[in-house]
């Protein structure tokens, strides 16, 4: 019974703000109309310069770039590196796309390679990628730096101590540059001196054989004598 | 002087005050239980506000209460041209099939109520041919009662329901005004409540309360964390 009254007397209070409720219903659908004609005039006009129908407002900005923050502050994303593994840990190398001017444009060292590659693992077998590698810089031709040119000390080659020589003629020692005055010290066998068979060294003289002037001598002219 | 206030009533004018009465209270009770249902319909509609401006009041971004009511008017309309943009549209095709109708028959005075061609339930190009209609202006349907007149049966009945063929683009027109203006005024009164929302919201939120607080009651430290390096 008292709800019913409670229902009743709000029926009387209804009946006189429904006027004023009717009005306030009536001027925010005046309102929303005049906001839809004007904002389907203003989405036009952004249509043409490539805009949202409704452009973010400066709240929802500022909200949206602390947002980001936090995510990049939590979730920090590690920058992808351009995978280059030449060392046969990974296997060949798959790039996903080839563009012949990445080849032919020679990358300069700031600038990491154009595209992620993949090994072929990853791709066929969806194994898990190789440990990264240090990126390798491209080879590129660098002009060295001028330095002060330091002469290279040359180190004499071992020259074999001769035994003092008395004569002083320098043909002898040409002519026999093994012989008995010019032998090495560590030389103890002796070397072997061709000579023409049936010959001894008392018999046979090396200057006999030189022909060093007139190419090969060939003769016969001594034959019969030895 | 001789006054005569008091009336005299019979056993039946009785009956029909009570009656009446009746009636009148009925009739409040309903339109109070209807009042309430759009009370709490505009209340629910309204917590739509709260979830358009919550992100920006609780991170902090609107500090005021005029920054709130800025800005949930702003996100307000924005909602009522999402959600009125397609009753407009059923609007605007009803209005423009009643052009088209117009200027095909190239007749300016259409009446949107015609319910006959002159013959009893036959023909007829308005909506009114899908209607009943009694003859108000029939002077035996009414009797006097206490120097009023007042109805006393049901008039005689001019038309029943039926389809007409001409009348297919008022049918149209009549469809989608009703249901187009229906939803558009649901938007509206959502709109509306929206922005009392936010009005209570720019007064509630930025609200400062000293109800509970004592001046000599020493102010609470925060807890510190506990140091694992000391001794439990």
């Amino acid at each position: 019974m008292v709800d019913l009254l409670k229902a009743f007397g709000r029926g009387i209070l209804y009946i006189l703000c429904f006027p004023f409720f009717l009005v306030a219903l009536a001027i925010f659908a005046v309102i929303g109309l005049l906001a839809f004609i004007f904002q389907l005039i203003k989405s036009i006009f952004y249509f043409f310069t490539g805009q949202k129908f409704f452009p973010e407002l400066p709240e929802d900005k500022e909200l949206r770039l602390m947002k980001e923050a936090e995510e990049a502050k939590n979730n920090p994303q590690p920058q992808p590196q351009p995978q280059v593994n030449n060392q046969g840990q990974g296997g060949l190398l798959y790039e996903e796309t080839y563009d012949e001017d990445d080849f032919l444009e020679e990358p300069t060292p700031e600038t990491p390679l154009p595209r992620q590659q993949t090994t072929i693992e990853e791709v066929v077998f969806e194994e898990e990628p190789a440990p990264e590698v240090a990126p390798i810089q491209a080879p590129v031709e660098e002009t060295p730096a001028p330095q002060p040119q330091v002469q290279e000390e040359v180190k004499p080659e071992p020259v074999k101590e001769l035994i003092p020589d008395d004569h002083e003629d320098p043909l002898d020692d040409f002519l026999d540059p093994f012989g008995e005055d010019n032998k090495p010290v560590e030389e103890e066998e002796e070397l072997e001196v061709y000579r023409p068979k049936g010959t001894t060294d008392d018999t046979y003289s090396i200057d006999e054989d030189d022909d060093t002037d007139s190419g090969v001598n060939i003769n016969f002219d001594d034959w019969g004598k030895r | 002087m001789n006054f005569n206030l008091l009336i005299k009533l019979t056993e039946n004018d009785k009956r029909v005050i009570i009656a009446l009465l009746f009636a009148i209270i009925l009739l409040f009770v309903i339109i109070g239980l209807l009042g309430s249902l759009i009370v709490r319909t505009m209340r629910w509609q309204g917590k739509k506000c709260d979830t358009l401006v919550s992100d920006v009041v609780t991170n902090h971004i609107v500090k005021t209460p005029h920054q709130l009511r800025k800005y949930a008017a702003k996100k307000n309309i924005r909602h009522f041209l999402k959600q009125a943009w397609i009753p407009i549209i059923i609007i605007l095709v009803g209005v423009a099939t009643l052009l088209i109708r117009n200027a095909i028959t190239k007749d300016w005075s259409y009446d949107l109520l015609n319910y006959n061609n002159g013959t009893k339930n036959e023909g007829g190009t308005g909506f009114g041919t899908l209607l009943w209609i009694w003859d108000f202006t029939d002077s035996d349907s009414y009797t006097k009662i206490w120097g009023l007149t007042l109805l006393a049966k049901w008039p005689p009945l001019l038309n029943e329901p039926h389809f007409s063929v001409d009348a297919i683009w008022c049918y149209v027109y009549i469809v989608c005004m009703v249901v187009g203006g229906t939803w558009y005024f649901i938007a509206a009164q959502a709109y509306l409540a929206r922005t009392i929302r936010a009005i209570k919201l720019s007064k509630k939120v930025f609200e400062k309360s000293l109800d509970n607080f004592d001046q000599n009651t020493p102010p609470q430290q925060p807890q510190q964390p506990n140091n694992p390096a000391q001794p439990m």
